[in-house]
C-alpha cells in the first residue's frame, strides 16, 4: 500500500515539475506569439489602440508590395549570408590550422591564441561597434583607411558609400563571432581520431585532402550547429548595425529587425512589426530546416582516388 | 510687569508653533518614506548635484535617485513602461521631439495643479514663447505636461582666424566680389563654403551633423522652414511638397557638397574633433554644445578661435534668420507612478527649476536651465565662457527657434524627411522628385494612421 502511494506521489510530482517550465514556456513566450501572431491581422496602432481593426492579410500583402521591404530583405540576406560563410570559413581554417602537425609537432602557444581569439566574443557587441565605429572605420582617424592612404589608395568614405555601408557591420560582425566557430570547430577537430589522419598520411594524402575528405566530414554535427546558430544571429542582428550605421545612409543597411524594431517601438506600429516578425520567425524556420537536411544527406566516408 | 511676562509668553508660543508647522510642512513627505526615480540621459542639465539633491533630501524627506539612459534606451524604456502601465518610475526625460507620442500612450501627467500647489504659477513665462509652446504645452490642450530644462536651437559659428586673415579676404574679394564677412544670408553661405573647401588642405567649407536619422531630420526640418516650407498644416494636411522646400533641398544639395562626407554619418565626438582640430571653416551647431568649443579646458588650442552669429537667413523669406530645431527637453511626470510620488516629484521639479533663490546654486553646481531670468543671471553674465554666447543663445531661442510636428507619428515622419535629404545630397535624386516621394510616404502615413478619414 505504501509503494503504491509512493508510486503516486512520484507520478504527482514528476507532473508538477515538468507542467511548470511548461506553463512558464507558455506565458512567457507562447502568450505574446500569439499575441502577435493575432495583431499582425490587425492594423494596431500603439497610438490609437481603440481604432485596431481586423484587416486579415493586410499587412503582409502590404509588407509584400512595398519596395522598401524588398529593399530591406535583400540586405538582410546579403548580410546573413556572408556573415554566415565568412566568419566560419576563417573559423574553420583557424582551427585546423592550431591543431596541424607541422614535422610532427604541435603549435605551441595554443591555449594562449585560443583566449586571444574569443575576447572580441566577450565583449559587448556594442562595446565593440562603437569602439571600431571610430578607431578601424572612421574616415578622420581609422586605421584602415590610414592603412589604404598609405598604400596610395584614395579610402573610401565607409559609412556614406550605400555599397561599401554593409561591409562595415558585416566585417565587425565577423571579427566578433568567428571566434564562436572556431571554439566548436577546435573541439571537433580534437575529437577526430587520429587514426583516420594516420592512414590518409599513409596513403600519401594532402594537407588539403585531408582536410576536404577527413576533417571538414567529420565536422558536419558542429556544423550544423554553428550554421544554425549563426543563420539566427545574423538574420535577426540589431545592435552592431544601430551602433554602427543606424540603418544608414539611406536604407542600405537596414535589415528586417531594425525594420521591425523601428516599425514596433519607434513607430508604433504593431500590427505591422508583427507581421514583419512573423516573416522573420517563418523564413528562419525555412532556412534552418534547409541547412539541417543539405547537411543530413550523404555520409561520411573515407577513400582516396588514385 | 505682568504685560511684559505676557507679551514674552505669548511671542514664545507663536516662534513654537510657527516652528512647529514649518517642520511639519517641511517634513510633510518624511514620513511617507517618499523615493523618487528621475531617468533621464546623462546631461549635465539634469544632473542636479549630489550635495544639493541631499540637502533637498533633508528639508523635504524626499530622496531622489536618478537613472540614467542613453537617448534611445531612454525613450523605449518610457514606452514600453508606459505600454505595461508599470510604476517603475516617477519623472523622467522628455524631448519636444516626441512628447506626443508620449502623451498619446497616457504616458504623462499634466503639472498644472502641482503648479498651483506650489505656487510658481509666475514662474512660467521665465522661458521663451517659443520654448513654452515647444516644450511644455500640446495642441489642442490647455494643459502644461513638460517643465523645460534645456532649451537648445542651432547657430552659426565660423573660424574667427580665417575670416580676419587679410589674404583670405583678398583672395575672396577677388573671387565673389564683395567683403569676406561671416555669412547674413544663405547665398554668402554658399559662396564662403565653396571658397573654404579644400580638401588638400584638409579643410572644408561647412559642417553640420546629417546621420540617419535622428541629425539628418533635423537639418531637413531647419532647411524647409528657413526657406518658408512646412511639413504639415495646422489641420495636420501634408503640405510638403511646395515651392518653398524644392528650394530647401537643391540649396542643401548645393551645400553639402562643401561638408565632409563623414558628416552624413558623424556623431557629435566626430564633428568635435572636425570642429575643434579647424577642419571646417563655418558649421551649424547646437547653442548649448558651442561652449565647449569656447572652453579652454575642452579646447585647448583653439577655444578662442570662433565666432558666433545666428544661422544665415534666406533672402526673400519672412524670417530674421535661418530656422532652427527647438532641442533640449523638458521633465514630466509619469502618469503611472504612484500619486504620492508624484506629487513629491512635482516638488522636487518645481523648486529645481523654478526656485529663483536656488537658481544660483544650481548654476555653481554646473547645471544650466536655459530661461531668461538664467541668461541674465550675474553669474552667468560674469561667466567668460557664456557672456557672448549666452544673450546670442537667447536670441537664436527667440528668433529662430520653430517647434516639431505635435503629431504621434512624427518619428515616422523624420525617417522619411531624413531619406528625402540623403537622396538629394548623396545619391543626387532630383529635389522635386525627392521632395514628392517623401511627401507621399508622409501622406500615406497620416493617412493610415486616420487623420483623412
Amino acid at each position: 500500500m505504501e509503494s503504491v502511494n509512493k508510486t503516486t506521489k512520484d507520478k504527482i510530482f514528476k507532473w508538477i515539475i515538468t507542467l511548470l517550465p511548461l506553463v512558464f514556456i507558455v506565458a512567457v513566450l507562447l502568450g505574446p506569439l500569439i499575441w502577435s501572431f493575432t495583431k499582425s491581422f490587425t492594423d494596431y496602432s500603439m497610438y490609437r489602440p481603440e481604432q485596431s481593426k481586423f484587416i486579415g492579410l493586410g499587412n503582409y500583402i502590404d509588407m509584400l508590395q512595398s519596395s522598401r521591404f524588398w529593399k530591406i530583405l535583400s540586405v538582410s540576406f546579403i548580410f546573413t549570408v556572408v556573415t554566415i560563410v565568412l566568419p566560419n570559413v576563417i573559423a574553420v581554417f583557424l582551427a585546423n590550422l592550431i591543431n596541424m602537425r607541422v614535422m610532427g609537432k604541435t603549435i605551441k602557444g595554443k591555449t594562449i591564441l585560443r583566449v586571444f581569439f574569443l575576447i572580441p566574443m566577450i565583449m559587448s557587441e556594442t562595446v565593440v561597434g562603437a569602439f571600431t565605429r571610430v578607431f578601424l572605420w572612421s574616415g578622420d582617424i581609422g586605421i584602415i583607411n590610414f592603412l589604404i592612404e598609405k598604400m596610395g589608395i584614395n579610402p573610401p568614405n565607409w559609412f556614406i558609400d550605400e555599397k561599401l555601408a554593409l561591409v562595415v557591420p558585416i566585417l565587425t560582425y565577423t571579427l566578433i563571432y568567428f571566434s564562436f566557430g572556431f571554439i566548436i570547430f577546435d573541439a571537433g577537430i580534437r575529437n577526430i581520431p587520429g587514426s583516420f589522419y594516420e592512414t590518409a598520411l599513409v596513403e600519401g594524402a594532402t594537407p588539403l585532402t585531408k582536410f576536404f575528405k577527413i576533417t571538414l566530414p567529420c565536422l558536419k554535427p558542429q556544423l550544423a550547429i554553428v550554421l544554425i546558430i549563426t543563420l539566427t544571429r545574423s538574420w535577426r542582428q540589431y545592435d552592431l548595425i544601430w551602433i554602427m550605421t543606424r540603418g544608414g545612409p539611406g536604407l542600405s543597411t537596414q535589415v528586417l529587425s531594425l525594420r521591425t524594431y523601428l516599425s514596433f517601438m519607434r513607430y508604433g506600429e504593431f500590427g505591422y512589426a508583427s507581421a514583419l516578425s512573423w516573416f522573420m520567425i517563418i523564413s528562419l524556420a525555412l532556412m534552418s530546416l534547409g541547412i539541417l537536411l543539405s547537411l543530413q544527406r550523404g555520409s561520411f566516408s573515407y577513400t582516396i582516388e588514385k | 510687569m505682568l504685560l511684559k511676562s505676557k507679551v514674552i509668553l505669548i511671542t514664545c508660543l507663536l516662534i513654537l508653533v510657527s516652528t512647529m508647522l514649518f517642520v511639519v510642512a517641511a517634513q510633510k513627505y518624511e514620513g511617507q518614506e517618499v523615493d523618487l526615480l528621475l531617468i533621464t540621459e546623462p546631461d549635465s542639465y539634469v544632473v542636479g548635484d549630489r550635495e544639493l539633491l541631499a540637502d533637498f533630501n533633508k528639508e523635504t524627506g524626499i530622496r531622489v535617485k536618478t537613472e540614467f539612459l542613453w537617448h534611445e534606451r531612454l525613450w523605449d524604456r518610457i514606452r514600453i513602461e508606459a505600454l505595461a502601465k508599470t510604476s517603475g518610475f516617477t519623472a523622467m526625460r522628455m524631448s519636444p521631439g516626441f512628447i506626443m507620442e508620449y502623451y498619446q500612450i497616457g504616458a504623462l501627467e499634466p503639472l498644472d495643479d502641482y503648479i498651483k500647489m506650489f505656487g510658481y504659477e509666475n514662474q512660467l513665462d521665465d522661458w521663451p514663447e517659443s520654448v513654452q509652446k515647444s516644450h511644455m504645452s500640446i495642441p489642442g490642450s490647455d494643459k502644461i505636461w513638460s517643465i523645460p530644462i534645456n532649451a537648445n536651437t542651432p547657430i552659426l559659428i565660423y573660424q574667427k582666424k580665417l575670416f580676419e586673415s587679410e589674404k583670405e579676404k583678398e583672395a575672396f574679394k577677388e573671387e565673389y566680389g564683395y567683403e569676406l564677412k561671416p555669412p547674413v544670408n544663405t547665398d554668402q553661405l554658399l559662396d564662403m563654403a565653396e571658397f573654404f573647401t579644400r580638401p588638400s588642405e584638409n579643410l572644408y567649407g561647412f559642417h553640420e551633423l546629417l546621420a540617419p536619422v535622428a541629425h539628418s531630420y533635423v537639418a531637413a526640418l531647419e532647411y524647409i522652414w528657413s526657406f518658408g516650407g512646412e511639413v504639415l498644416d495646422e489641420d495636420n494636411k501634408v503640405i510638403l511638397n511646395s515651392e518653398e522646400t524644392v528650394k530647401a533641398m537643391e540649396y542643401a544639395s548645393k551645400l553639402h557638397q562643401y561638408i565632409p562626407k563623414e558628416a552624413f554619418a558623424a556623431d557629435y565626438a566626430e564633428e568635435e574633433r572636425w570642429i575643434s582640430n579647424n577642419n571646417v571653416a563655418m558649421a551649424r551647431v547646437w547653442a548649448g554644445n558651442a561652449r565647449s568649443y569656447l572652453n579652454p579646458k575642452e579646447n585647448p588650442r583653439n577655444f578662442q578661435n570662433y565666432g558666433m552669429i545666428l544661422k544665415p537667413k534666406v533672402e526673400g523669406t519672412e524670417f530674421e534668420a535661418g530656422q532652427g530645431v527647438l532641442g533640449g527637453g523638458g521633465v514630466s511626470l509619469y502618469a503611472h507612478a504612484p500619486q504620492k510620488e508624484k506629487e513629491a516629484a512635482a516638488k522636487f521639479l518645481l523648486d529645481w527649476l523654478f526656485d529663483q533663490d536656488k537658481l544660483g546654486e544650481y548654476l555653481e553646481a554646473g547645471a544650466f536651465h536655459p530661461r531668461k531670468s538664467t541668461f541674465t543671471h550675474p553669474k552667468i553674465l560674469e561667466d567668460p565662457l557664456m557672456k557672448d554666447l549666452g544673450p546670442l543663445w537667447l536670441e537664436a531661442l527667440n528668433k529662430t527657434g520653430h517647434a516639431r510636428p505635435f503629431v504621434p507619428e512624427a518619428s515616422q515622419i523624420y525617417e522619411e524627411l531624413s531619406l528625402m535629404l540623403h537622396a538629394v545630397s548623396l545619391e543626387g535624386v532630383d529635389p522635386e522628385k525627392a521632395v514628392e516621394q517623401a511627401t507621399d510616404k508622409i501622406y500615406d502615413i497620416m493617412d493610415n494612421a486616420g487623420y483623412y478619414d
